[in-house]
């Protein structure tokens, strides 16, 4: 079984300590203000990579369940949801430390925080949804379809959006931001050190996010015992 | 003569009230600016591992629970 095969999280971990180490040495571009904050691409950046990923597993688990009600896929789709806010949490934090320190202001009301403080708003609604039935079938049902609504909000919010308006972030109309950290513009040791840092913790948050579904299930079958 | 010293003199003064406004107009980054700002990235790097633990310890502390 995948979930409990280690070469995966072996990978994702040699990943992670070359992305703590060489991250920490490449030689980065001079942009802007930023100075050695730019290699924060390496660890603030890929918790949204993270975090999109779990959560689109988690819609990929709500609509199975929608398609056969099986309650072992509402179980999968509430862990990677779970997870996954706790990325994007950990995203919103470091974002606002990076900003205090470059844009001068942990708080900018720039639009890619806005919208993803929304969106995550949006996710936590997913979980008080979920508490509040205490029919099973009822709730499995309503948060999947629930799911689906999020994530579809989800993405507007933080990919879209923020492209259409003006943004402190890297990518958004008549860039302020950083252009030199848009993906083709990346430079090019530096992506050598972001996509298999990427990488690296996804394999993270998958990994931690079968741990909470193994204790899931154990929840369950003691409760069913 | 005399005119020509005192003009290279006063070139010289120039410049070393402008090197001066220089040092004065960027101040030597201190505490969290310090060193590129190489402590930003620590600070981020620390709160992941902190929201990354703090969530692990509760999934331990659960299961352990399950598992008395």
């Amino acid at each position: 079984m995948l979930m409990r095969a280690s070469w995966w999280k072996i990978i994702g971990v040699l990943l992670l300590l070359y992305t703590f180490s060489w991250g920490f040495f490449v030689p980065v571009p001079h942009i802007g203000n930023l100075y050695e904050t730019i290699r924060n691409l390496f660890f603030h950046v890929p918790m949204w990579f993270t975090q999109l990923t779990l959560i689109s597993i988690s819609l990929y688990y709500a609509i199975k369940f929608l398609r056969n009600p099986q309650p072992q896929y509402d179980l999968y789709s509430n862990a990677f949801a779970q997870v996954g806010i706790l990325f994007g949490m950990l995203g919103l934090v470091t974002g606002a430390i990076w900003a205090n320190y470059t844009w001068g202001s942990p708080w900018n009301n720039d639009p890619k925080q806005l919208g993803a403080a929304i969106a995550l708003l949006i996710y936590l609604a997913y979980f008080v949804l979920r508490n509040s039935m205490t029919d099973l079938d009822k709730r499995s049902r309503v948060a999947a379809v629930y799911n689906i609504f999020a994530y579809f909000i989800y993405v507007p919010m933080i990919m879209i959006l923020p492209r259409l308006t003006e943004s402190l972030h890297p990518g958004g109309k008549g860039v302020e931001g950083n252009p030199g950290l848009n993906g083709a513009d990346l430079d090019p040791a530096m992506r050598l050190v972001f996509w298999p840092a990427v990488i690296g913790w996804i394999l993270l948050g998958v990994w931690i996010s079968t741990l909470v579904i193994r204790y899931k299930n154990l929840e369950e079958q003691k409760i069913n015992a | 003569m005399k005119k020509a010293v005192l003009f290279l003199l006063g070139c010289l003064i120039q410049i070393t009230m402008f090197a001066q406004d220089q040092v004065n107009a960027e101040p030597v980054p201190t505490g969290m600016n310090a060193n590129g700002k190489i402590w930003v990235v620590m600070a981020v790097c620390i709160t992941i591992l902190a929201g990354l633990l703090f969530f692990m310890v509760r999934v331990d502390r659960k299961l352990s629970k399950l598992e008395k």
